[in-house]
């Protein structure tokens, strides 16, 4: 089942009405399906061959092809699940990667000069978190040049010295999908800033929702019209100028490796006020005191 | 009835006869001139800012001013909190509501987490007493009712919990004043110092209500709140940018309750518990544009009204999804 996008008014995010009219869902028809279209279709009728037909596809292609599949997916997930290599490097996510609502003080884009006098800007949701490299000999990064690269670019001393980054905390569990996801499932391979959808194809962090929504298609459809997630501004935006009224992308509330919101302590609780403005509903004390003086 | 109210000329001070008046003694005349005098001099104490106003006193209800008279009360006013709260900058808006809007809320359930960050904002916003710090009695609008999941019995709802939130087994639901458009606080209302405004604000004239309570125990809801005592707000923490039907600073012995924020929503900006929400599950918006988000939201998901049978019919309905 497919189900469109709607455009929508009062969307403010930097190009998300773009990609609404460049990436439209595609449509597949699977009613019409012919495996075999050279084949006359008289015999094709005849059940026994199609399912002689099939049986010989299956041995000859499918099983194999899956079996590699499976058992790639298990190993990887038995080695990986809880406990992330990645995470060797890309560390501290809860620090980088913490929702900005849940903080007081909002997560905001980074920007520094390094010591060529360069400055340098990161906005939200670049991968960012690298450590080790500072001072360690001897890393063999994989993709060497990716990583070479990034590392270059964010300058990882001044990086370091502002966000307090303890390397020895590297243990970082992944508490989304159930255990069936990974890294590589949402992260590009070889180009560490980009997400990469199902079908191969690329996205910037700042357009996730699209990756959120591949497996999220209900919230997504929500979102789009409003109805899902945080907007702060103006009730009709067009009261306002053009960038006062903020719809909040999925993981600017939600943290994307651990996406259920966090239990947190209360702000404090009303004191009752039911007879008037004593502390304690002053009837519920009459009534201790006629209880205790008719025992 | 005649009989029992002959007592009251005898209550009265009786002039002095104009042939008995003798010097040294104070005639009619004297007596209101003294009484002009007393007057002024109340008018005048600056230190006192509960001292009897004789401006404020003589104050029409809000229908009856003119714009020039509101425009003179707003002004006096404004002298009066920057005084009391020793700022300058305080504004008392009067703006009256946007033709073709009539503002609905929607919240929903699923969503909320019961962090009471829209009860504590709201405080800040509306410029609500702080409470007295031995009784901690602060006037709230809004109150989250924690509630077991599967039930939708608020009378075994906590409204008072401290543990961590959400908590296992439990959804929340914030409850403040629904803006009914059949208010039964409107209709006990023996002064008319409360009305519904055309874009569906239930607002109070605090210079007109005489502190009855009788709404209070109308509405269904407890939305509306007392101030028992003169309401305590840091100097520093009140809002200056004010709505004489809103939050400008109350006095003691008058009602209020929750506006949808008048200051902000006439400007077109959200209400101050929408935009606190950590997790977007409160939804503001004009019922009477088809494309607003509350109207998606009642055409596309299941809403619920709290208390539907009392009749009250409110702009305000909840939804879980």
């Amino acid at each position: 089942m497919c189900w469109a996008f709607k455009p929508d008014k009062i969307l403010t995010t930097d190009g998300f009405r773009d990609l609404i009219s460049t990436n439209k869902a595609q449509i597949v028809n699977l009613s019409v399906f012919d495996p075999f279209p050279g084949l006359p279709m008289p015999v094709m009728n005849r059940p026994q061959v199609t399912a002689a037909l099939l049986v010989v596809f299956a041995v000859v292609c499918v099983l194999p092809a899956s079996a590699q599949v499976t058992a790639d997916r298990t190993t990887a997930l038995s080695d990986y699940h809880g406990y992330f290599p990645c995470m060797d490097c890309h560390g501290d996510q809860e620090t980088i990667a913490t929702p900005r609502v849940l903080e007081e003080e909002h997560y905001e884009p980074m920007e520094w000069e390094d010591d060529d006098g360069v400055v340098h800007y990161v906005p939200f949701g670049e991968m960012v978190s690298i450590k080790d490299l500072l001072g360690q000999e001897g890393v063999d990064p994989s993709p060497a040049d990716n990583l070479a690269r990034i590392g270059r670019r964010l300058n990882i001393e001044s990086y370091m010295t502002r966000n307090d980054l303890s390397p020895a905390d590297s243990v970082w569990t992944l508490v989304h999908g159930g255990g069936n996801l990974w890294c590589l499932d949402c992260h590009d391979t070889a180009d560490r800033d980009k997400l990469v959808m199902q079908s191969g194809e690329l996205l910037t962090f700042n357009e996730s929702q699209f990756l959120c929504g591949s497996c999220h298609g209900p919230i997504l459809r929500d979102w789009t019209s409003g109805i899902h997630g945080k907007t702060t501004g103006y009730w009709d935006p067009a009261l306002g100028e053009e960038d006062q009224t903020v719809r909040m992308l999925c993981v600017e509330c939600h943290d994307s490796h651990r996406p259920a919101f966090r239990s947190e302590i209360p702000q404090p609780a009303p004191v009752l006020r039911i007879d008037g403005p004593g502390d304690k509903p002053v009837h519920l004390e009459k009534a201790a005191h006629i209880e205790e003086s008719a025992h | 009835m005649s009989k029992k109210m002959n007592f009251v000329p005898d209550l009265l001070p009786k002039p002095a006869p104009k042939a008995r008046a003798k010097e040294g003694e104070v005639g009619r005349r004297s007596f209101i001139k003294l009484l002009s005098a007393l007057t002024a001099g109340a008018i005048a104490m600056p230190d006192k800012a509960e001292a009897f106003n004789l401006d404020e006193f003589l104050q029409k209800h809000f229908h009856q001013m003119t714009d020039e008279e509101k425009q003179k009360t707003m002004a006096r006013l404004e002298g009066e909190y920057n005084k009391k709260y020793s700022r300058d900058d305080f504004s008392v808006a009067d703006g009256g509501p946007q033709h073709g809007v009539k503002y609905g809320y929607a919240l929903n359930l699923s969503k909320c987490i019961g962090c009471r960050k829209c009860t504590h904002a709201c405080v800040d916003e509306n410029n609500q007493h702080r409470g007295s710090e031995e009784r901690g009695d602060q006037i709230e609008y809004i109150r989250v009712l924690e509630m077991e999941k599967g039930s939708l019995d608020v009378e075994k709802s906590v409204h008072d919990y401290t543990h961590e939130v959400p908590a296992e087994g439990k959804y929340y639901m914030p409850v403040q004043c629904h803006q009914c458009n059949d208010a039964p606080c409107v209709k006990a209302c023996p002064v008319e110092a409360t009305w519904q405004e055309p874009d569906g604000i239930v607002v109070v004239d605090y210079n007109w209500c005489i502190g009855c309570r009788y709404c209070a125990a109308a509405c269904p809801y407890w939305a509306r709140k007392f101030n028992w005592v003169a309401p305590r707000i840091p100097d520093e923490e009140v809002n200056p940018d004010t709505h004489y039907l809103g939050n400008r600073p109350r006095y003691k012995g008058v009602m209020e309750k929750c506006t949808f924020c008048i200051t902000r929503v006439r400007k077109g900006l959200n209400p101050a518990c929408h935009d606190i929400c950590p997790t977007g599950s409160r939804k503001f918006g004009n019922l009477l544009d088809k494309e607003s988000v509350v109207r998606r939201i009642i055409d596309q998901k299941r809403i619920f009204i709290l208390k539907e049978e009392v009749g009250t019919d409110p702009s305000f309905y909840y939804f879980f999804d």
